[in-house]
């Protein structure tokens, strides 16, 4: 599910999984966690890119692996991923989002919770959760980081798609590449893995307690909410027409 | 309903617009109250899922109707600016999505409402003016819905209001999310009838998720605001625009 590539003191985490749009499976989350834990721990390793390898970064929830899942375990595996992507803002190690394809749902969520983000002109960038039937579950606080409230506010009710160049506009990305995002990424990583380390690291902690502030608090309520909305008719109908009876 | 105020439905959307043409949609505080008791009104409406506020025609608002002030007191003054306030400052708790369609001009208090809607659409050459600083008092309500869309430090230097600016800059700045080359109102009832259609109470749960980040003490500065607006009615510039108006200082 994940291809892991080393190069120089920079990794490249490719999402792999192209038959299910590269969504994130409870297994592919954890996969991510011990691959960043790994990494972390891996003095060799000063920077980390997270992508697609293929279609687009991340479609989001696998909703198909859901269907042996009661609510309570959905809210539950919602839970373990916002950890995960909580738990970038306090790392020591850099980690870089490069977003081609597209990148929806838990995945938008997943790419903004990375301290860079690299997007191309034509990605297209989504959260679907509310037009489904529930509220993005989690990684508000990346979005109000990110965005400021108000931003968060209508990207998360999600009415249209947008482009990778709404997406720097917005401040959910950082740089637009010209080319591919996966190329500018790493060329981006590069550089910063040159530069010294600690002073990375010791900035990165700087940045953390505004980045992070409210990030648990708010991933709670959101799953709360989360938990609540799935209970909805609207939401059993999403849920069903991918094989999930909740 | 009355005849400063038109609500139209669209199917699940209901389009508030001020229509005072002769008061270039300047509220007073009839009108306020109006917009209060018809958002009250429309809460327990399940049928309404969202809401537009607009201009009838002209522009989107004027701000506070100074001439509809004339003969009143300063007390009298302060005491409406505050209920024009809590009005303002209510959006982002109403349980409801409340778009904000500005064509033509958004000016001080107007500017403010339109701030403080969740959604703001805007004309590309829509004026939007902060004019309050120059006239002699500061902005007496919506601080923190300017800060939460611009960030303090943009936020300090459009409230001084130093010149106008139209609507392309007001995108650019955040004053508002979405720009339309033509009509604003036509594309924020395209928008609000997409959201009207999602799951409402995804929708309102998500409203809700944000509704801390933006309201950061937003009662404790309308206090300060409209303290220091009171403060200011004191000076000398500020009393000679009250006297242009009829008021008594």
């Amino acid at each position: 599910m994940l291809e892991i590539q080393k190069n120089g003191a920079v990794v490249t985490i490719s999402i792999d999984r192209p038959e299910r749009r590269n969504a994130m499976s409870v297994g592919l989350s954890r996969q991510i966690a011990e691959t960043l834990d790994k990494m972390e721990k891996d003095n060799s390793v000063k920077a980390i890119i997270l992508r697609g390898k293929e279609h687009g970064f991340c479609a989001g929830s696998d909703l198909k692996e859901l269907s042996e899942f009661t609510l309570e375990e959905i809210a539950e595996a919602e839970r373990e991923k916002a950890a995960v992507a909580r738990s970038i803002t306090f790392m020591n190690t850099p980690v870089i989002a490069a977003v081609d394809g597209f990148t929806m749902g838990g995945g938008l969520v997943y790419t903004i919770s990375c301290d860079v983000v690299f997007t191309s002109h034509d990605a297209i960038w989504h959260l679907p959760e509310v037009a489904l039937g529930w509220n993005p579950g989690w990684g508000i606080q990346a979005l109000l980081a990110r965005c400021g409230p108000v931003v968060a506010r209508h990207v998360c009710w999600g009415v249209d798609p947008f482009d990778g160049v709404e997406a720097v506009r917005l401040g959910l990305a950082d740089f637009l590449a010209d080319n591919t995002a996966a190329i500018a990424a790493a060329e981006y990583a590069d550089k910063l893995a040159a530069l010294p380390e600690h002073a990375v690291a010791a900035t990165k902690r700087l940045c953390a307690p505004a980045a992070g502030e409210n990030g648990q608090v708010l991933d709670l309520m959101a799953n709360q909410l989360f938990y609540e909305s799935c209970k909805h008719k609207t939401a059993k109908a999403s849920y069903r027409r991918f094989g999930v009876n909740i | 309903m009355s005849a400063d105020l038109r609500q139209t439905r669209k199917g699940n959307v209901v389009v508030l617009a001020l229509d005072r043409p002769e008061r270039r949609n300047a509220m007073d505080i009839s009108v306020t109250r109006n917009l209060a008791d018809t958002f009250d009104s429309l809460v327990k409406d399940e049928t309404v899922n969202a809401v537009i506020l607009q201009g009838h025609s002209h522009g989107f608002g004027a701000g506070t109707d100074l001439k509809a002030l004339g003969g009143q007191t300063v007390t009298e003054m302060v005491s409406d600016e505050r209920e024009m306030a809590a009005l303002a400052r209510s959006f982002n708790r109403y349980p409801k999505p409340i778009i904000a369609a500005v064509d033509g001009f958004a000016i001080g208090g107007g500017a403010v409402f339109a701030a403080s809607c969740d959604v703001v659409f805007t004309s590309e050459a829509a004026k939007w003016a902060l004019p309050e600083v120059p006239i002699g008092w500061n902005a007496a309500y919506g601080i923190a819905a300017l800060q939460a869309r611009l960030g303090a430090i943009t936020a300090r230097h459009i409230l001084w209001g130093v010149d106008m600016f139209d609507g392309l800059t007001a995108h650019k700045l955040g004053l508002a999310d979405f720009i339309s080359k033509d009509s604003a109102a036509e594309s924020a009832l395209a928008y609000a009838q997409k959201l009207a259609a999602m799951p409402m109470h995804a929708v309102l749960a998500t409203k809700r998720l944000t509704v801390a980040a933006i309201d950061r003490e937003s009662t404790s500065l309308d206090n300060l605001a409209i303290k220091a607006f009171a403060d200011c009615l004191a000076f000398d510039e500020a009393q000679a625009t009250l006297r242009k108006f009829g008021m008594v200082g």
